[in-house]
């Protein structure tokens, strides 16, 4: 093995063991890697709850736990850390597993109409006009969202009697 | 552009208002990550830039301290926003970011061997001839080491720069850190650079929390990191300093407190000097 094949194998031991939760590597001190993972735990967590408010706030208490599982199976991808991307991916786990929280549809809505996740990990702004429905706010009204070439929103309701 | 001098301030979107006022920041330095490649660059970034406030490019994500070498398409986003900055150098980590299609989203600890040393090296060319400008690397601070350790941290900063012609960004605050949660000399790593490889110091402030230290950049700047920054400009002369802010901003007094205090100690430093001839 070359001295760059060692040292991939050790740091990629390193790696999986901060960020998934994997064995701590022999010879570390244990209780100091661990104390270095949940404080970067904690860092991806804050992050992604500052980008996505609604969403944490709509999860309440279980935001933390539910996150912090599914940060441990999906690690940070291959680009600079990005909390929207990063909440963009947690908040389709939630939906794909019919638990994303209704509270935060407006959330996922202003996301969906602006932006789009990048293979790499990171996003890219949507272009030309995007149209979108969801329920939204508290009385759950089914509405119609158009993002204009050059960033503004309209909302519409699709209910009856109501605009 | 003229080089730093005296005291700087990490550029963020939350600190541009209060840079656009402040009259007593020297320079600052700008996150790589921040910026956008192909849009423009922030306004206030713009007008700190045309008032001839020297600027620096920071990055965190390169990790030139991984085992496989530099990405060509990193690299070369850091020439161009360097360009387009007119940076006066590039600074980056001595650390690894990811490993195995792990991201990290932290700068890790590098073991302090001779491999690592030539990995190294090999990496840090590559960079320097893709970079523009020259380019500084920064000590990190750490909450666990590698097992087996058997060479200090100043010895390996010293083989770093036997081995490269990278300039050093010697941060005071990671030094504190690494000195009450491993026990480093820190004098010791202040020792091992010579005054032509220091580009400038970075000082942050942290927080003492289960036994250890944690540089967090979020609260204000213990004695330590100015005690060091002192004994720096004491042994070479001036040195700028900057000040890294990172989240929870505090109101503008605060911060203006914390870059006269580094100032304070630079003068304090400087009066000791023996080059300055008085």
């Amino acid at each position: 093995m070359s001295a760059r094949e060692r040292l991939a194998k050790a740091q990629a031991e390193l790696a999986r063991a901060l960020g998934m939760g994997e064995p701590v590597p022999e010879g570390f001190d244990e209780e100091r890697v661990g104390a270095a993972a949940e404080a970067l735990g904690m860092k991806r967590r804050r992050l992604v709850q500052r980008t996505w408010p609604m969403l944490a706030a709509a999860l309440g208490a279980d935001f933390a736990r539910s996150f912090e599982t599914w940060a441990r199976e999906n690690p940070l991808l291959g680009v600079e850390p990005n909390p929207l991307a990063d909440g963009r991916r947690f908040a389709g786990s939630l939906r794909t597993a019919g638990v994303f929280p209704a509270e935060a549809e407006e959330e996922w809505l202003h996301f969906e109409l602006r932006w789009r996740l990048t293979d790499e990990g990171g996003v890219a702004a949507r272009r030309g006009v995007v149209l979108k429905t969801g329920r939204v706010g508290r009385t759950k009204r089914r509405m119609l969202a158009v993002r204009l070439p050059g960033g503004r929103v309209l909302w519409w309701s699709l209910e009856r009697g109501e605009r | 552009m003229k080089p730093p001098a005296g005291v700087g301030l990490g550029w963020r979107r939350q600190l541009a208002h209060y840079l656009d006022e402040a009259e007593g920041v020297d320079f600052v330095e700008v996150l790589a990550e921040h910026l956008d490649p192909k849009g423009a660059l922030p306004e206030p970034l713009k007008r700190l830039k045309e008032r001839g406030v020297p600027v620096v490019l920071h990055g965190v994500s390169l990790g030139l301290g991984s085992a496989e070498p530099p990405e060509r398409k990193r690299l070369d986003m850091l020439a161009r926003l360097a360009e387009r900055l007119g940076a006066v150098c590039v600074s980056e980590h001595l650390a690894f970011v990811r490993a195995g299609g792990v991201e990290s989203g932290h700068l890790l600890p590098l073991p302090r061997t001779g491999e690592m040393w030539e990995v190294l090296a090999e990496n840090v060319r590559q960079a320097e001839a893709a970079l523009p400008v020259p380019l500084a690397l920064e000590n990190v601070a750490s909450l666990f080491e590698w097992p087996g350790e058997g060479m200090t941290e100043a010895r390996w900063l010293a083989g770093v720069l036997e081995r490269t012609g990278v300039g050093v960004l010697l941060d005071v605050a990671n030094l504190y850190a690494n000195a009450l949660n491993h026990g480093t000399d820190a004098e010791a790593v202040l020792e091992a650079v010579p005054r032509e490889r220091l580009a400038y110091v970075h000082v942050a402030g942290g927080v003492k929390r289960g036994g250890l230290y944690h540089d967090t950049h979020a609260h204000g700047v213990p004695e330590g990191p100015r005690v060091l920054l002192e004994k720096l400009v004491e042994r070479v002369g001036p040195v700028p300093a900057l000040l890294e802010w990172d989240d929870h901003f505090p109101p503008p007094e605060v911060l203006g407190a914390e870059l006269e205090a580094m100032r304070a100690a630079q003068a304090r430093g400087l009066a000791r000097w023996k080059g300055g001839g008085a």
